[in-house]
């Protein structure tokens, strides 16, 4: 019996660091499949990640309209510029999107955040390149982010 | 004798009034081959209006944004606008300091030519050994090519980048206004912090 416990607690920590974020992956992106958070770039160089940011601490519960809060606060006084704020549901369930502008090396940028959650673990999705490019491959970056989940 | 005093005071003449004409008109002179920065800091109302504005004026001249953030925006535009854009920088709002440099850029560019010129001479010289010396000789010499034509190639890109210079005037502004009290704010989770396109780009 000991020894079962000694197993399934073993068991139980390896799942747990071997969680992280998964999503299809959209057309046109290589992904990174070797790293531990989800990672993949297009030829034309829009990046897209996800990464499980809360999975403990008692701050984790709280709604998904306060981080996309705090996360607006912090960009817009960096110096992003909002675009869009929407509401939707993913796979995992109720999600936030908003998307932003920057100039970053003298170039327009569009930066995107995904925010959602598995059960009590908050994750975010986050995607960006120039403004352009971004632009050309929006829906199928979108539509991507909505499949995210905790795997 | 009197021919002597006259050609004194002449010369006196020349001497005192030349240099006092001449000497504004030296320095007052606008070269073409100067590289201008200009530096402003200008109080607006509204921080986000007149940040919007700094960046649409630099777009409609053609110019291209080099840095951006709340409080300070730079940009180079081509040199003939440069006037225009100054004026319209001026009525944006009230400015309270303002500063002009230029370096000379027809110099470094003369020095930078003559060395190309140099250079190129030299490889003419080292080409004609390869055909006269024997196969030792040869590979010396080719050795020295190379490292002239990547020596040349080296002062080309200087020059390159000088001409650039010449052609654009930079732009620093300085914002400031009721809204700067704070500038970035600070979350107290590490990970909104983290956020942003710069992150992104650089750990991928």
């Amino acid at each position: 019996m000991k020894r079962l416990i000694i197993t399934a607690a073993f068991a139980f920590s390896f799942l747990i660091s071997c969680a992280g974020v998964s999503m299809k992956t959209p057309e046109g992106f290589a992904l990174f499949d070797k790293e531990k958070n989800y990672k993949a770039v297009s030829a034309d160089g829009i990046y897209l990640t996800g990464r499980i940011v809360k999975d403990k601490g008692s701050d984790r519960n709280s709604d998904l309209s306060t981080w996309e809060s705090e996360v607006s606060r912090s960009l817009l006084s960096k110096g992003y510029t909002s675009v869009s704020k929407i509401s939707m549901t993913g796979s995992a369930g109720d999600a936030r999107y908003s998307e932003y502008e920057v100039i970053f090396n003298g170039e327009s940028y569009a930066y995107a955040v995904f925010l959602s959650r598995n059960g009590n673990s908050l994750f975010i999705v986050e995607s960006g390149g120039r403004k352009d490019r971004f632009s050309a491959r929006r829906n199928d970056i979108v539509e991507a982010m909505k499949t995210a989940y905790i795997r | 004798m009197i021919y002597s005093k006259f050609a004194y005071r002449v010369i006196l003449c020349c001497l005192f009034f030349g240099t006092s004409f001449y000497s504004p008109v030296l320095f007052a002179e606008e070269r073409s081959d100067d590289a201008k920065v200009y530096s402003f800091t200008i109080t607006v109302p509204d921080a986000d209006e007149g940040m919007n504005a700094l960046v649409s004026l630099a777009r409609a001249r053609k110019g291209v944004v080099i840095f951006y953030s709340p409080s300070r925006v730079e940009f180079r535009v081509p040199a003939s606008g440069a006037e225009s854009c100054i004026e319209s920088i001026r009525s944006s709002g009230y400015v309270t300091d303002e500063s002009t440099s230029a370096s000379d850029v027809g110099e470094q560019s003369a020095v930078i030519r003559s060395q190309i010129n140099v250079k190129k001479e030299y490889l003419s010289r080292l080409y004609a050994l390869t055909e006269e010396s024997d196969l030792g000789g040869t590979l010396t010499a080719e050795q020295e090519i190379e490292k002239a034509i990547a020596e040349t190639d080296r002062l080309k890109s200087s020059l390159r980048t000088l001409e650039r210079q010449k052609k654009f005037a930079q732009f620093t502004i300085y914002l400031s206004g009721p809204q700067f009290g704070q500038e970035k704010v600070y979350s107290r989770w590490p990970f909104v912090n983290a956020l942003g396109i710069d992150n992104l780009v650089q750990e991928n």
